[in-house]
């Protein structure tokens, strides 16, 4: 059977790889999430709350992000706050979209020194 | 929050309802607390975000919803995690019930069928053509009908067993498409022209003979899709068996009935297919009930365990 490796999953969507990263220094709950992806991108990526939902969704499932708990504090509609981490594997994979991501940037530099771009 | 950000809660909330049930047993509450925050967040900055908020979850959230219905149904598909319990026999009357009435309605529903299809289909016009059209709505009528009691088959057998309603949609799909298949050749015109003639000498002596041989391979396709859907490969030869049994069983005292009725002499207009259909689900039943019971006991359901917490029910 062939194993994944985090290359295969490159590249990330916009959306999944701002999720990743807003999770990178410490676990979120939900509404946390969608506001750092909304600083993050500069107001330019905007999550919907059924869209978050499903990309957390699919990310818990491939095992990239796990539940780590509750916040003690409840929601606004009264529910448990529930905070999402990175695994180790979503990690790795961020790792890996990381490395692509600098290779892409310094052949873009390395073609484009001197013309003006 | 004054009414309109209200309003927009409690509609989200109600439209979280058509999530898929699993999803929504994870999700839903924590959908409704980032909602509700963000909905409050945008009432505090203005009435332009608050519109903005509404656009985006109204734009995404048909999308949303169509995506995990369909990673649902492609779970189900995949046949990852369909699960199935059967409850006792005393349990299953209701099922009984329900695929007699079933039967009842599918194949009196389809034998009429013809007379509300349009009258210039049956018109004799030009040779080769018409019977070219004749095979391929005859093979079509009898396969649409047999899907439908295939459908009805599976929702039936649903309501007698604890079958998640995506494994009985599964169930029903499989023997939809076994059925049409296997109809299809049974009744597909050159074949059973074949068939019939071979088997001419039969009809005079008992005439209900020959239709139970071509009712075989419709029980041998509607038993194999039926195993195949409730306990995979293993039993799937089993249950074909049995429904090929059934089948002829059903048919071939269905069909004497239902001479006996026409040369009674007193038989009323209009009543003879109902006899052969009432008497073909009867004796239908009991034949594949009485043979399912006879050796599906020992070795169909060996394998059937209690399952822990849920008396009275079984797994396969």
């Amino acid at each position: 059977m062939k194993v994944a490796k985090p290359d295969d999953f490159q590249p990330l969507s916009e959306m999944t790889l701002y999720i990743l990263v807003s999770l990178a220094p410490c676990p979120l709950h939900g509404y946390a999430i969608a506001k750092k992806v909304r600083a993050l991108s500069e107001e330019r990526v905007i999550l919907s709350v059924s869209t978050l939902y499903t990309i957390l969704k699919r990310l818990l499932e491939d095992g990239w992000i796990e539940r780590v708990g509750e916040d003690a504090e409840p929601d606004e509609s009264g529910h448990p706050r529930k905070t999402y981490a990175l695994t180790e594997c979503g990690q790795r994979i961020l790792a890996a979209e990381k490395t692509r991501l600098h290779s892409l940037l310094a052949i873009v530099e390395k073609q484009t020194i001197g013309e003006g771009i | 929050m004054t009414f309109f950000p209200r309003l927009m809660v409690s509609i989200y909330n109600g439209l979280l309802r058509l999530y898929p049930r699993k999803f929504r047993e994870e999700f839903r509450g924590e959908m409704q607390g980032v909602f509700v925050s963000a909905v409050k967040e945008a009432v505090r900055t203005g009435t332009r975000a608050l519109l903005q908020l509404l656009f985006f979850e109204m734009l995404d959230f048909p999308i949303n919803l169509a995506i995990e219905h369909f990673s649902q149904w492609r779970k189900v598909w995949s046949m990852k995690d369909i699960r199935h319990e059967i409850r006792p026999f005393r349990s299953a009357a209701m099922g009984a019930l329900g695929l007699f009435i079933g039967l009842l309605i599918v194949l009196l529903g389809t034998k009429y069928l013809y007379l509300v299809l349009p009258s210039w289909l049956f018109k004799p016009d030009f040779g080769i053509l018409y019977t070219l059209r004749g095979m391929i709505l005859s093979a079509l009528t009898y396969a649409l009908a047999s899907a439908l009691l295939g459908l009805m088959l599976c929702l039936s057998v649903s309501a007698s067993s604890r079958i998640t309603l995506r494994a009985c949609f599964f169930m029903a799909g499989l023997e939809v498409v076994a059925t049409l298949i296997g109809t299809a050749i049974v009744r597909f015109t050159p074949y059973q022209s074949f068939i019939l003639s071979f088997d001419g000498n039969w009809q005079d002596v008992t005439p209900a003979l020959g239709t139970a041989f071509l009712a075989m391979i419709d029980g041998l396709f509607t038993g194999a899709g039926l195993g195949l859907a409730a306990g995979g490969w293993k039993f799937c030869w089993r249950f074909a068996l049995n429904g090929m049994l059934a089948y002829f069983l059903g048919f071939a005292i269905g069909e004497t009935i239902y001479s006996l009725w026409i040369s009674s002499g007193w038989w009323i207009w209009g009543t003879t297919y109902p006899v052969f259909v009432i008497t073909f689900c009867i004796c239908g039943i009991l034949a594949g009930g009485i043979l399912g019971w006879l050796w599906g006991k020992e070795r169909v359901y060996k394998s059937i365990r209690v399952v822990e917490g849920n008396p009275g029910s079984f797994r396969v």
